[in-house]
């Protein structure tokens, strides 16, 4: 094929297709919660019931202000719930686990977690977490070299260099590397290829995917519905403090009209199959990956001929 | 016009340093929608800096309607010309109610309060915020915050807006509004548009794209052309349209032809087009 632009294809989680079958143990699960802010008139969050099951990837999107990043917060215990309860492995958070003991198995990049590296080198940087933890020399740098290795910073290239000497793309790598040397169950990420450019944002859903072949529960809050509908194998839709929709991707997206009042986009491959419907050529409408798109085309192309 | 000639930048002290622009040759005419895209640290926001005199060029010349950025005495009038919209817009807003925070610029021009009252309706409707004009813009979605942003560049009557990855933090709505609205301002009101964008959708939604690369352009002109070739674009590290990424493909396999194909109707025709020639 002429095409090589087949990155997301050939990263697309070979889980992708195996159906949401809830026979993994759950690893967090949130019952009846309810979250309103101190200042708030109405609830940032309502009645939201929420298994996450080891190993997932799961895609969170919603508008600004559904309540994405309350969410996230409940997820790690920077935030307890006014309503309901937040379970880590059936344990409820504040009661059988503190939010200290959370954190270390629930990590979190925030937003532009680059804007948090601050050690002489990247070394410093990734060990800062595992330091605190009070673990062995020998521990700590097993465990910078691992994450390091992980983000695709080479350990002997980049432990010793300055952070703010990386690219955009390697600085926000290596703050992910800080919160993976932690060895966190779960991983959640909140935007965290805003700003990259079009390789760095590549290489960083391909280390997600990877890192979550590996056995890592990923979490990825994004406005990028291409990323979301390609990597994840369930969508959580928020929409004002609400599980909206709950599904793999290709029905979550099914829903197109639905989608779009609330002020998301479909795929970009979506948005072409559906147009190519409307005229007429009976194409599938929720393919998300080139190669499948190409052939679906090509096929509703060679049957009208 | 804004025009750049033979600049040369580099943060740090020597020379020797990797150089931020490597010798930038560009001219923007009054009335052009012209996106910059480029890999991090390829130039772009670098270029942004030197045109309203956040940064001057260590070699070569920047010129804005004639006025020279860099210079003191000139850089107030070029930013009078040049009106610049960021990434957050959090960051840009500095009154508690919308209108106040657009009529914040004119005020400090110290404008008559009749002008400013025109002015600032003005903006508001140019980015479709009349009906915010009383809001609190914490209470704002992320395309209507960044709207409100350009409002108050607006009510400074800028003829070039230039604007940094306006779009990068808002959700899929925020983004249509935003780019309509630059649509809207550079067809309609004939405002100059320099957008900065890592969003491929946004670059072809401008009548020139400018790929930077290492400081340099690399590509300039329509979309059209910019994102023909595939290989060369997968050497800068640049994605491509969706549509034109697929027109490659479906060439190939021999159900297309190999037209130019940068939107989605190129593409929908090209299908429909593609059935009558196999009945022919």
């Amino acid at each position: 094929m002429a095409c090589s632009y087949r990155f997301l294809d050939a990263i697309s989680n070979p889980n992708y297709r195996k159906a949401i079958m809830p026979i993994e143990p759950t690893l967090m699960e949130l019952k009846g919660v309810g979250f309103t802010y101190p200042t708030g008139l109405t609830p940032a969050l309502a009645n939201v019931d929420l298994a996450i099951y080891e190993g997932e990837f799961v895609g969170l999107i919603g508008p600004t202000g559904s309540g994405k990043s309350t969410l996230v917060q409940l997820l790690n215990g920077l935030l307890q719930p006014t309503e309901g309860i937040v379970l880590y492995r059936n344990r409820p958070i504040g009661r059988e686990i503190s939010g200290v003991e959370l954190r270390r198995e629930v990590g979190v990049v925030f937003q532009f977690p680059e804007t948090q590296l601050f050690e002489p080198t990247v070394f410093d940087d990734v060990a800062f977490g595992p330091k605190n933890l009070g673990l062995s020399r020998r521990e700590i740098e097993r465990r910078v070299f691992k994450a390091l290795e992980a983000v695709g910073l080479g350990f002997e290239e980049f432990a010793h260099r300055s952070p703010f000497s990386l690219s955009g793309g390697e600085m926000r790598r290596a703050a992910i590397a800080g919160v993976l040397a932690m060895e966190p169950k779960m991983l959640v990420l909140d935007e965290p290829t805003c700003g990259l450019d079009a390789r760095g944002r590549n290489e960083l859903l391909e280390m997600l995917a990877t890192l979550n072949s590996a056995g890592l529960t990923v979490i990825l809050v994004t406005h990028n519905m291409d990323e979301v509908a390609r990597l994840a194998m369930r969508l959580v839709v928020l929409d004002d403090g609400r599980i909206v929709l709950d599904g793999p991707p290709a029905t979550v997206f099914s829903q197109a009209d639905r989608i779009t009042e609330m002020g998301l986009d479909l795929p970009a491959t979506s948005v072409l199959l559906r147009r190519l419907r409307e005229r007429g050529i009976e194409v599938p409408t929720e393919l998300f990956e080139i190669s499948s798109t190409c052939e679906a085309i090509v096929d509703a192309l060679r049957r009208r001929a | 016009m804004i025009e750049f000639s033979g600049v040369k930048f580099w943060y740090g002290e020597r020379h020797s340093e990797r150089l931020a622009l490597a010798g930038m040759d560009l001219r923007v005419e009054e009335g052009e929608f012209v996106a910059f895209v480029g890999p991090n640290g390829s130039g772009k926001s670098t270029l942004a800096r030197h045109i309203n005199g956040l940064l001057s060029a260590k070699e070569g010349r920047v010129e804005v309607d004639g006025l020279n950025p860099a210079d003191p005495s000139d850089v107030w009038k070029v930013r009078e010309l040049v009106g610049m919209v960021f990434q957050n817009p959090d960051n840009q807003i500095v009154a508690t109610i919308v209108e106040e925070d657009i009529a914040f610029g004119p005020e400090n021009l110290g404008l008559p309060g009749d002008e400013i009252r025109r002015r600032v309706d003005q903006a508001l409707a140019s980015v479709r915020m009349e009906r915010y004009a009383r809001s609190e813009p914490h209470l704002l979605s992320g395309g209507q915050k960044q709207r409100v942003a350009i409002a108050g560049t607006l009510a400074m009557r800028p003829k070039y807006l230039l604007l940094d990855e306006p779009t990068s933090m808002l959700d899929p709505a925020g983004r249509r509004e935003v780019r309509e609205t630059l649509d809207h301002l550079n067809k309609t009101e004939g405002v100059t548009v320099l957008l900065i964008t890592h969003f491929v959708d946004e670059a072809v939604m401008a009548d020139r794209t400018v790929v930077l690369v290492d400081g340099r352009i690399t590509l300039d002109g329509p979309p059209r052309e910019v994102f023909d070739d595939l290989d060369v674009l997968k050497k800068i590290g640049l994605d491509a349209p969706l549509p034109r990424l697929l027109a490659g493909d479906l060439a190939e396999a021999g159900v297309i032809s190999d037209r130019p194909i940068l939107t989605i109707d190129d593409l929908v025709e090209a299908c429909l087009n593609q059935k009558l020639e196999t009945r022919d």
